[in-house]
């Protein structure tokens, strides 16, 4: 099971999103999962070029496509924009010759080939090590906490380039916490947009989303929601600061979840606050 | 977040078919997060997201678009995640 990823944390887990990376490989490194992250590493670019003629724009994921090629393994990712970005990238230049030709003359050193596998921590996590693995390593059991998954847009659109789940009707993150002994609290908005970047353009608009993400896990009875992007974790706290008397439902990462359960509390973030409120 | 649109998306692509120049001084393409729900759900299969960007790079080249770093208010310029910050400035910036 000891299996080795490239890691590719990005530039959020290198800063406001710290807890995430730590907590990320605190809990790889408990299941065995060796994570090596790539010497040099720049941007992703934090979006996805949708005008894919313009092969300036991928010059930031195809470098990192590159720095990952050299090491003959799959690349994993833990931010949801990071893998997008980098798994729309890498599936563009490999199917698209001239593409990438065109875009290896922009490059001063290296040079994109396509065959590397980007992966999400997720996908690693049910597919490589399997629920049972996850399960058995559970220390301090959830207790049947009632959490609420939420997946957002870029862990799962556009499924025929992502890949990693049904879009309209996921389940890898209530599987992981299924497994962790939590009780998993399904919603209608688990993958409503919470406004993404939107947030430092139209910040009222993107208010409006997360608050509605927000309630509508709280109408289900949820006491914690759970995610895989660093700005959806910021735009649904954010949503919670300015809304008013209603009691804030922590937003942390699954792999923060996952420290609770395997009694890495350092790394467990909000959720100990949450605990100690139950 | 159709509230904070001038034209519904829907409306959008029929002026764009008709070949109307209206889209392009709207403001619904820079309203678009490109979440992707409608090309997920577009019983059509129409790629809105991708068309919406199109409108958004046509536009800038009449007008700025309308995200400029000295706009982004103090809080969310250093407590925002930069992914936000950089994600906004490719999509809908300058």
């Amino acid at each position: 099971m000891a299996a080795s990823y490239s890691y590719f944390p990005g530039c959020t887990l290198s800063t406001t999103a710290r807890g995430y990376d730590e907590s990320g490989r605190a809990i790889c490194e408990a299941l065995g999962i060796r994570l090596e992250e790539l010497k040099e590493w720049n941007c992703c670019g934090a979006t996805f070029p949708l005008s894919v003629e313009n092969v300036m724009d991928m010059v930031g994921p195809a470098r990192v496509l590159i720095a990952a090629k050299d090491k003959e393994a799959d690349l994993a990712t833990l931010c949801a924009v990071c893998f997008h970005v980098l798994r729309r990238t890498e599936r563009y230049l490999s199917t698209h010759g001239e593409a990438a030709d065109r875009l290896n003359q922009f490059l001063d050193k290296g040079h994109y080939a396509s065959g590397l596998r980007v992966r999400h921590l997720l996908g690693i996590l049910r597919d490589d090590v399997g629920w049972e693995a996850v399960s058995a390593r559970v220390s301090s059991p959830l207790g049947g906490m009632k959490i609420a998954p939420y997946y957002g847009c870029m862990l799962l659109r556009p499924q025929i380039e992502i890949d990693l789940d049904d879009s309209e009707g996921p389940s890898v993150l209530g599987e992981l916490l299924a497994a962790l002994g939590a009780e998993v609290v399904p919603f209608p908005h688990a993958t409503e947009c919470c406004g993404s970047f939107l947030v430092v353009q139209e910040p009222d608009a993107t208010q409006s989303l997360s608050t509605s993400v927000v309630e509508s896990a709280r109408r289900a009875g949820a006491a914690l929601l759970v995610t895989a992007c660093p700005l959806c974790q910021y735009n649904l706290d954010r949503a919670q600061t300015t809304a008013g008397s209603k009691p804030k439902i922590p937003v942390v990462y699954f792999t923060q979840v996952m420290a609770a359960a395997f009694g890495l509390a350092e790394h467990a973030g909000e959720l100990r606050l949450a605990e100690a409120q139950r | 977040m159709v509230e904070y649109m001038d034209l519904l998306p829907s409306v959008v692509i029929r002026l764009a078919q008709l070949g109307l120049t209206e889209v392009i001084g709207s403001k619904t393409p820079w309203v678009c997060a490109a979440c992707m729900t409608c090309q997920a759900r577009c019983p059509k299969g129409v790629d809105l997201p991708r068309i919406m960007e199109a409108i958004r790079q046509m536009a800038s080249r009449h007008t700025t678009p309308p995200l400029l770093t000295m706009r982004i208010p103090d809080e969310l310029l250093t407590r925002a995640p930069q992914m936000a910050v950089v994600g906004a400035l490719r999509k809908v910036g300058k």
